[in-house]
Parts: C-alpha cells; sequence; structure tokens
C-alpha cells in the first residue's frame, strides 16, 4: 500500500513539474513577457530596470529555474489590476469555487446514484426509460444557458432564489462558508443544480449500466439463491460493486466541475476563483492566470490522489497491479 | 434462385434499416440534416441579412416574438436590442456553430488518429512517450485546456479552433491506438505483412478501415461537444470574437435582457444550439448501438 501512494505521489509531482514548465512556456514564453509581467504604463527606464530584475535577459532555463524557485516560496506576482499578490487574490477565492463544485458533486451522487439504480432495475418500464432519455438530455443541456433558464424561471418569473453572490457567508475555520445559513443556501442552490446537471446525468447513466452489468453475476444470483432481501442484494452486493466506477468518475469530475464552476459562477456572479480568471484573461492580468493554473493543477493531482487512496481501499487488485 | 432480403440490399440500406430501429434515433437523424441543410441555405431563408447594417433598423429593436417590423416583415422570433430579426441571426450563428464543431472536430480526429496509430505501429518506448503525453492532455478537463489555450493565444476564431483541436485530439489518439493495437496482432494483419505490401497500404488500407466504428461514434460526439465547448467559451467573452456571431454569442448578447423580462434575446438561440447537440448525441448514442457487436441480437 506505501510503495503504491509514494509511486503515486511521485507521478503526481512528476506531471506537476511538467505541468508548471507548460504554464511557464505558454504564459511567459510565447508572447513578449516584458508585456505581460511589467505595467504597459511604466516608463522606457523602469522597465528596463524591471527586464534586469525579473531576470528576462537571461537564457530560458535559466528563467524557469527562478520561477520554479519563486513558486515554491509562493510568490507568483502581483496582479496588475487589483495590484496585491495574484496567489492571494486566487485562495482567497479558492473557498468559494470549492463550496460550490462540492455542493454541485453531492446534488449529481444523492439525485443519480438512485435514479440510476431504479433505471438499471427497471430498464424496460416507462420510469426507467424515462429516466436514462432525460439524462440524454442532460448531457445535451450547455450549462450556461441552463444557468440562463434557471435564473429566468427561479428568479424573474418566480421570485424564489436570489441570483447573485453567495449571500450570508458564515466563519468557518477563518473561511467563509455559505451553507451554514439558510440565505447562503438559497443563493448556493441556483448554481449548484446548474453546476451538478452534468455529474447528475453521469451518475444516472453509470449507475444503471453498472447495476444491469452486475445483476447477471453469480454472485447475485447465489445471494438471491441464499434467500437475502432484495434490499440487502441492492444495498450489500450490488452497490458496493458498482462504487468503484462511480468513485472514480465523482473524482474525475471533481475536476471537470471546478473548470465549469468559470461558466457558473459568470453566470450567478458566485465570488470565486472562476469569475476571477475570466476577468484576468480579458484584462490579460497574466500573474492571476498562472497563479489560477498551479492552484488548479495542485487541487487536481489532490484529488486525483484521494481518489487513488479510495479506489484502492475498495479494489485491493489495484494496489497489485499498481506495483 | 431466388436471393434472400438480405442479399439484395445495399450496405448502406442494411446499416439504416437496423439504425432506424429505435425511432427517436431515426427522427434526430432527419433533425439533424435539417439543421445542417438550413445552416447551408441560410442567406437564401432568412428575411434579412442580420450583420448588414443597411438591413436591419434600430426601430425594430427588441420586439417580441411575433412581431412586425416597419417594413411589414414579421419577426417569429423577435428581435434583439439592435433590431435585428433574431430567427435570422440563429440560423447565422448555427452556421459558424457548425463551421467551428465540425473543423475543429474533424482537425482533432486527423491529429488524434495520426498520433494514435503512429504510436501503436512504432510501439516500444515511442509508443509509451507519446502516450505519456496523451495522458498529461487527458489528466485535465478539456474546457480547462481550452481555456488555458486562449488564455495564452488571445482571441479570435482560428484560435478558438486550435484551442478546441488541442483539448480533444488526445482523446482520439488514445482511442485509435487503443483499437490498433488489438488489431495489430489480427491475423489479417500478419497476412498483410506476409505479402510484404507497403506500409502506407498496411495502415491506411488495413489498419485504419478497422479502427472507423468507434471513431466514428466518438467523432460524431466529439462534434457536439466541440459546438457546446465553443458556445461555453463565446458566452464567457473568451472565444469567437464579436465579428463571427456564434450561438454562444447570441446568448451572451441575450443574457442583460433576462432580468428584464426580455426572455427570447437568449432562449431561442440557446433551443437551437440545445436542439443541434441533443440531435448529434442521439445519433452517436445510437451509432455506439449498431456498431457495438456486443449488442448486436
Amino acid at each position: 500500500m506505501t510503495i503504491f501512494l509514494v509511486r503515486r505521489l511521485m507521478h503526481s509531482i512528476v506531471v506537476l513539474l511538467v505541468m508548471s514548465f507548460v504554464v511557464f512556456a505558454g504564459v511567459f514564453a510565447i508572447g513578449n513577457p516584458v508585456d505581460s509581467l511589467i505595467n504597459p504604463e511604466s516608463t522606457q527606464e523602469e522597465k528596463e530596470r524591471a527586464i534586469e530584475q525579473l531576470g528576462l535577459d537571461r537564457p530560458l532555463l535559466e528563467q524557469y529555474f527562478v520561477f520554479l524557485k519563486n513558486v515554491a516560496r509562493g510568490e507568483l506576482g502581483t496582479s496588475f489590476v487589483h495590484n496585491r499578490p495574484a496567489i492571494k487574490l486566487i485562495l482567497e477565492r479558492l473557498p468559494a469555487t470549492l463550496e460550490l463544485t462540492v455542493a454541485a458533486l453531492l446534488f449529481a451522487i444523492v439525485l443519480g446514484v438512485p435514479l440510476g439504480l431504479v433505471a438499471g432495475l427497471n430498464p424496460d418500464t416507462l420510469i426507467g426509460r424515462g429516466i436514462l432519455s432525460s439524462s440524454i438530455l442532460f448531457f445535451s443541456l450547455p450549462t450556461f444557458w441552463v444557468g440562463l433558464m434557471l435564473i429566468m424561471v427561479f428568479s424573474v418569473d418566480m421570485n424564489w432564489l436570489p441570483t447573485t453572490g453567495r449571500g450570508e457567508t458564515v466563519d468557518l475555520w477563518g473561511f467563509k462558508a455559505s451553507f451554514l445559513t439558510l440565505d447562503g443556501l438559497r443563493h448556493l442552490a441556483l448554481p449548484a443544480v446548474n453546476l451538478g446537471l452534468y455529474p447528475l446525468a453521469l451518475m444516472i447513466r453509470l449507475t444503471a449500466s453498472g447495476t444491469q452489468e452486475t445483476l447477471p453475476q453469480e454472485y447475485i444470483k447465489f445471494a438471491r439463491a441464499k434467500g437475502l432481501s432484495p434490499t440487502r442484494i441492492i444495498f450489500l452486493h450490488l452497490l458496493k460493486n458498482i462504487m468503484i466506477p462511480i468513485v472514480t468518475v465523482v473524482g474525475l469530475q471533481f475536476s471537470v466541475l471546478l473548470a465549469f464552476a468559470v461558466v457558473t459562477e459568470s453566470i450567478f456572479a458566485w465570488p470565486g476563483m472562476g469569475r476571477l480568471i475570466i476577468d484576468s484573461i480579458n484584462l490579460l492580468d497574466r500573474p492571476v492566470i498562472v497563479a489560477y493554473l498551479l492552484v488548479t493543477v495542485i487541487v487536481f493531482l489532490l484529488v486525483n490522489f484521494l481518489v487513488d487512496i479510495v479506489y484502492s481501499t475498495l479494489d485491493p487488485r489495484v494496489r497489485l497491479s499498481g506495483l | 434462385m431466388t436471393n434472400s432480403p438480405l442479399e439484395r440490399q445495399s450496405p448502406v440500406r442494411r446499416f439504416w434499416n437496423e439504425y432506424s430501429e429505435s425511432k427517436v434515433a431515426a427522427f434526430a437523424f432527419f433533425v439533424l440534416c435539417a439543421i445542417v441543410l438550413t445552416a447551408f441555405a441560410g442567406p437564401f431563408l432568412t428575411i434579412q441579412n442580420p450583420y448588414d447594417l443597411a438591413q436591419i433598423s434600430i426601430l425594430d429593436s427588441s420586439m417580441p416574438p411575433g412581431s412586425e417590423s416597419m417594413d411589414g416583415a414579421t419577426f417569429f422570433l423577435g428581435t434583439d436590442d439592435q433590431g435585428r430579426d433574431l430567427l435570422s441571426a440563429i440560423v447565422y450563428g448555427l452556421r459558424i456553430s457548425l463551421l467551428v464543431g465540425v473543423v475543429s472536430g474533424a482537425l482533432a480526429v486527423v491529429m488524434g488518429t495520426a498520433i494514435g496509430i503512429f504510436s501503436a505501429y512504432a510501439g516500444g518506448r515511442i509508443d509509451n512517450a507519446i502516450m505519456r503525453v496523451v495522458d498529461l492532455f487527458l489528466g485535465f478537463p478539456s474546457f480547462l485546456i481550452a481555456l488555458i489555450c486562449l488564455a495564452v493565444l488571445g482571441r479570435g476564431a482560428d484560435k478558438v479552433v486550435l484551442a478546441l483541436v488541442l483539448s480533444q485530439w488526445a482523446n482520439f489518439a488514445r482511442i485509435v491506438r487503443g483499437v490498433a493495437i488489438v488489431e495489430r496482432e489480427k491475423e489479417y494483419m500478419e497476412a498483410a505483412k506476409g505479402l510484404a505490401l507497403p506500409k502506407t497500404r498496411i495502415v491506411f488500407g488495413h489498419l485504419l478501415p478497422n479502427c472507423m466504428p468507434p471513431l466514428i461514434v466518438v467523432s460524431t460526439m466529439n462534434v457536439a461537444f466541440s459546438i457546446t465547448l465553443e458556445a461555453s467559451l463565446s458566452f464567457l467573452g473568451v472565444g469567437l470574437p464579436i465579428t463571427e456571431p456564434s450561438l454562444g454569442l447570441l446568448i451572451s448578447n441575450g443574457y442583460e435582457y433576462i432580468l428584464t423580462g426580455k426572455h427570447w434575446m437568449s432562449v431561442y438561440p440557446g433551443v437551437a444550439l440545445l436542439i443541434t447537440v441533443a440531435s448529434i448525441n442521439l445519433v452517436a448514442d445510437r451509432l455506439r448501438d449498431v456498431f457495438n457487436p456486443r449488442l448486436n441480437k
């Protein structure tokens, strides 16, 4: 187990290094780093001083190591627009994005697994077919447009739920959290549903196909022959076995949602890092873009690492073949 | 001697018969054909060119669906804030969305297939190295890859296509390589090699055709995904420029009017996008069932 985890960790570090080089090459080497790193309003003299200070006159590889050293110290430059350290700007907004992502994922799991189970157990009934067909529809719905429709129906027409911001927040270990207040939950509802529709469709299809593949297995027949109750068979024998693909997909989806949160946050004015990155791209605020990318990559790798741990606990074969 | 009905059917006919066993999929196919035709014939069908300033009038702006313009034409889906007929704008937007989706999808397929086949055929270290790169790309959501590309490259239609290709090619490389590795070991490949056929002929004449079924399914889905991705990026203002108004930009333009109750400006472009993407997905879903020999009874 330890060897397996160490190997995975090494792998993550390699990916992180490669990504840091890609980000470095993308943002610093392509295009003019002088334009992207130095305030365009500064004078020629100031520019030359900055070029020397930033080491832009040195070879590329040397620049990369300097960049790595700065990253290790958490120095990613200062935002041109906000005039504050870029990494701070990102980290301040990370909790809001994580809250939204987790809420969306929970919505998808809590609703998707039971619905998928119903569809998988009754594939030929009207309900089963209805659930599966609507999941294809959810796949096709463009997230951003659904967001607009949710606002139109629930906020403008019915006036039930607010459209922007996080609402009232509570301090939780130094972070702001919306899900602990009623007002915050009301603000969270629409964005979470919006972001959660795609993984919901995925959960439904995954659970349904997993159920259909597991049902004809020998051990299910055996459990039935033993006279176990259907509930026991479903929850103990069936669900446990379809958990493995579900856990994997939840992990993968977490990363996808983290990226797609950009869209939802823009629509619902959710003050997370996704909104910040769009503004930064439009304003060419490169230090913030770099900070966002590195933080996102680190979160991805952490999540993948966690998934590996859960995965190898659920399915011991993975540990062995992983070696 | 009478021919059995199966023998008289052409392959296309046989394929269609099997495909159309699902009525929903058959319907989706016709809807898709209609959409593509509409996009092609766009300029001849619409009542105006919505981007020719001489043809639109600001006096017609923000009119609800069904209103009549100053010169008597009907705006079936209303007009936008500039006085453009929304239906015409949707048809024009559809052209751009489909074009970007199909072009980037096709380029991603070509790039991914080439790399996948090369990787499988080369094997060994080269294969290993290429697959590492593929894994790296697949490890990140395509939306994020596209976003990174656009953050680095800037705006413009060509850059959007490049971003979409870069965010999708790895999928195809992985699939094609997977199929090719299995096919490589089969006897017909050995026979082809035994005949000392030229390498290009083995790859293009024998290997590639056998990789087609999964490739067709995934590339169909990929077009739908590219269209959605482009629309999302354009909606956020990092995709296509305002001079190439795709469906995503239309929705984005109507966004601010939703709160004032002028919902049609973003509802209908969205419906057009949804119908397009849903019909492509339904067709792809059915194609997968038809191609999958495990499900063929």
